[in-house]
């Protein structure tokens, strides 16, 4: 032992000469573990250059945790790379192909109206008329559209006010509107679930796919200029049932991811809702751009279509060419059409 | 026409009842959420401030 410390003893001037020779990398390395300095130098702790800021930080890290003594255990989690997934798709993905979805729509169906026109009635109004929706089923129809209708545009305000809204009307303005399409949003969905479930009692039986649908869509529902110019369906089309089935499953999805958003992480966790969101938004634009369909062919589309839901009776010849197995059902006649017609 | 008016009368009073409702139990307020013991994580905090 004392022979080892005699050679210590003798080679440490050498190693303070060393070191007065040496760059000054101790002073440097305490440099760099200051947490402070974010100057893009290496820190063994993170294996990698130090972030120069928290995008940096992020971006490196797919998945960063730690412990806390909060109430809130998510606060351990500093970053998620689902996080960033799911910024991407609520930044881009679904802002984009939402637009396009309901834009691209709507600009076939104005460029179908351009091309066929409206679907004419072949055989003229008759002047006789049928009840086709009761005063119960139009009022229903008419609360859930109404809330519908609400309900999208303040949806669409909330996606995407900040990219056309607010450069419009500016910030200020912008923050009201969007605060208060936020709450229009939340309470008009009561009054939409009510009258899509009261839909549903009343109308479910009658939108169950049969055989007969599937030959509607084959014959385009006998809207084609140039196919053919009838097709058999009962008091509601494959069409209809399309829109009927879209509006219960559609409107199941987004009350439950709705109602997860509403009340953030009461049942969800940080993915559960991202999930909510995407598939909440993504759901929402589908069937706003499905409703912009029914609109289309309940108005505009088809010669005497809103008289079903705006008086309840509709011409005798209109419900023959385009419910003529209903019509049967009705008269109480047999309703061979619906083999092959 | 009966239907729509009264359809559409039925939706705004059954919204607003529900706004009324939501304002008096507080939902969609961050009181609402705070004594629920609800917090959102730093980084969705984060954006939403941001307005991201």
């Amino acid at each position: 032992m004392v022979a080892i410390s005699n050679v210590a003893r003798m080679l440490s001037p050498l190693f303070v000469v060393g070191m007065l020779l040496l760059p000054p990398q101790p002073a440097a390395a305490q440099e760099e573990a200051n947490p402070n300095d974010r100057t893009g130098v290496v820190n063994d702790a993170f294996r990698g250059p130090i972030a120069t800021d928290n995008s940096d930080l992020i971006r490196d890290r797919w998945h960063v945790e730690g412990v806390v003594n909060l109430p809130d255990e998510k606060a351990g989690v500093l970053v998620q790379s689902e996080g960033r997934v799911w910024r991407r798709w609520h930044n881009e993905e679904i802002v984009n192909w939402g637009a396009w979805t309901i834009l691209g729509f709507t600009l076939l169906l104005f460029l179908f109206v351009v091309y066929r026109g409206r679907i004419p009635l072949r055989s003229g109004f008759s002047g006789r008329t049928i009840l086709r929706f009761n005063g119960f089923e139009r009022t229903n129809h008419w609360m859930t559209a109404g809330s519908f209708i609400l309900v999208a545009l303040t949806g669409l305000i909330i996606l995407y006010g900040q990219l056309v809204l607010k450069p419009l009307i500016g910030a200020e303005a912008y923050s009201t509107v969007a605060l208060w399409s936020a709450y229009i949003h939340m309470a008009f969905v009561v009054p939409f679930v009510i009258g899509a479930v009261v839909m549903a009692v009343m109308w479910t039986r009658r939108n169950i796919p049969r055989a007969v649908d599937w030959q509607w869509l084959k014959r385009g529902g006998g809207f084609l200029p140039h196919g053919p110019h009838r097709a058999s369906a009962y008091k509601f089309n494959a069409g209809q049932k399309l829109i009927f089935w879209s509006v219960i499953l559609g409107g199941l999805v987004l009350l439950a991811s709705g109602l997860s958003l509403m009340f953030p992480f009461f049942w969800l966790g940080v993915n559960g809702m991202q999930w909510a969101q995407v598939i909440h938004a993504a759901a929402g634009l589908l069937m706003t751009a499905i409703i912009i369909g029914h609109i289309w062919i309940g108005t505009i589309g088809m010669v005497g279509a809103i008289d079903a839901m705006w008086g309840g009776q509709v011409d005798r010849n209109w419900a023959e060419e385009h419910h003529d197995l209903w019509v049967d059902e009705l008269e109480g006649r047999a309703s061979p059409k619906e083999a092959g017609r | 026409m009966k239907a729509f008016l009264l359809g559409t009368c039925i939706a705004l009073v059954l919204g607003v009842g529900t706004a009324i409702l939501y304002d008096f139990v507080g939902i969609g307020t961050a009181e609402f959420y705070a004594t629920e013991g609800v917090r959102l994580p730093e980084t969705i905090e984060d954006m939403a401030l941001s307005g991201e």
